[in-house]
């Protein structure tokens, strides 16, 4: 009971800071509302039994790549958006039914009753078994994985290299 | 009881606002946190089904989605700054317009 109170609460706030971020003007509200939101998603991992991965998503996720949006955020000098309200009545329109579609047919529509609820053993989620299947089984993926860091690197530095010669 | 059926429904709902805010939107940073709460709200899905299942690898594919979202956030904020430095804005409207 009480930990269904809990879990709606942060769902709850999970939701409203994500449309926070949605109806926000100022850029760098949105993206605190978003750590915000993260947290709250964090929370909720953990009554799935995720316990590794709400680490994760607080240390990575919100503590890496949140940060370092707000450091570029800080950098650039980005005007206050004119709100969501005052864009093309189309665009508004359009958006609106995508909404109500991607919401009004998967409830309506989807049999939820078919998602089971297994009972998992106290390491489930844990970092021993994670770590064991992704060095294991999924071991292709996980070098494909670090492949693609070392990509992304590349691509960063290669946008921002500035020769000795260029001016700024 | 907290079924995982409740969060496969909260997962639906942060994906349609962040689908949401990526139409209506006009700002580069914003866009891109738009597209943010898309990756998070897939995650919040993997994480119910994998419960759901009482099996492990949708938690393996969170860590995939996590680091594709980490790279691709490095690189799309180094294309801002470029973005921002070329043409002076970060209105995506206006850099369409806008020939050297």
């Amino acid at each position: 009971m009480m930990a269904q109170l809990v879990f709606w609460m942060f769902a709850g706030m999970a939701i409203l800071f994500t449309l926070m971020v949605v109806f926000l003007k100022n850029p760098l509200s949105s993206a605190l509302s978003l750590v915000a939101s993260f947290f709250c998603v964090s929370a909720i991992y953990v009554f799935m039994h995720a316990t590794f991965l709400s680490v994760i998503q607080i240390l990575v996720y919100t503590g890496a790549i949140m940060v370092l949006f707000l450091y570029c955020l800080m950098l650039l000098n980005l005007q206050e958006d004119q709100g969501i309200m005052k864009t093309h009545l189309s665009r508004l329109v359009f958006a609106g039914l995508l909404l109500f579609n991607f919401i009004y047919f998967p409830v309506v529509y989807f049999d939820f009753n078919k998602i089971q609820n297994q009972s998992v053993n106290a390491e489930f989620g844990g970092m021993a078994v994670i770590g064991d299947m992704l060095v294991k089984d999924h071991v292709i993926l996980f070098e494909w994985l670090s492949v693609l860091l070392l990509l992304g690197i590349m691509a960063v530095v290669m946008l921002t290299y500035k020769n000795k010669e260029q001016h700024d | 009881m907290i079924e995982p059926s409740n969060v496969i429904l909260i997962s639906l709902v942060l994906f349609s606002i962040g689908m949401v805010g990526m139409i209506t939107r006009k700002d580069a940073i914003t866009l891109f946190l738009c597209i943010e709460i898309m990756l998070n709200a897939a995650n919040v899905a993997f994480v119910g089904f994998s419960k759901s299942m009482g099996q492990l690898e949708g938690h393996v594919a969170v860590i995939a989605v996590i680091v594709v979202a980490a790279t691709e956030a490095a690189v799309a904020l180094s294309l801002a700054i470029k973005i921002q430095k070329e043409f002076g804005t970060l209105n995506v409207m206006d850099i369409s317009k806008l020939r050297n």
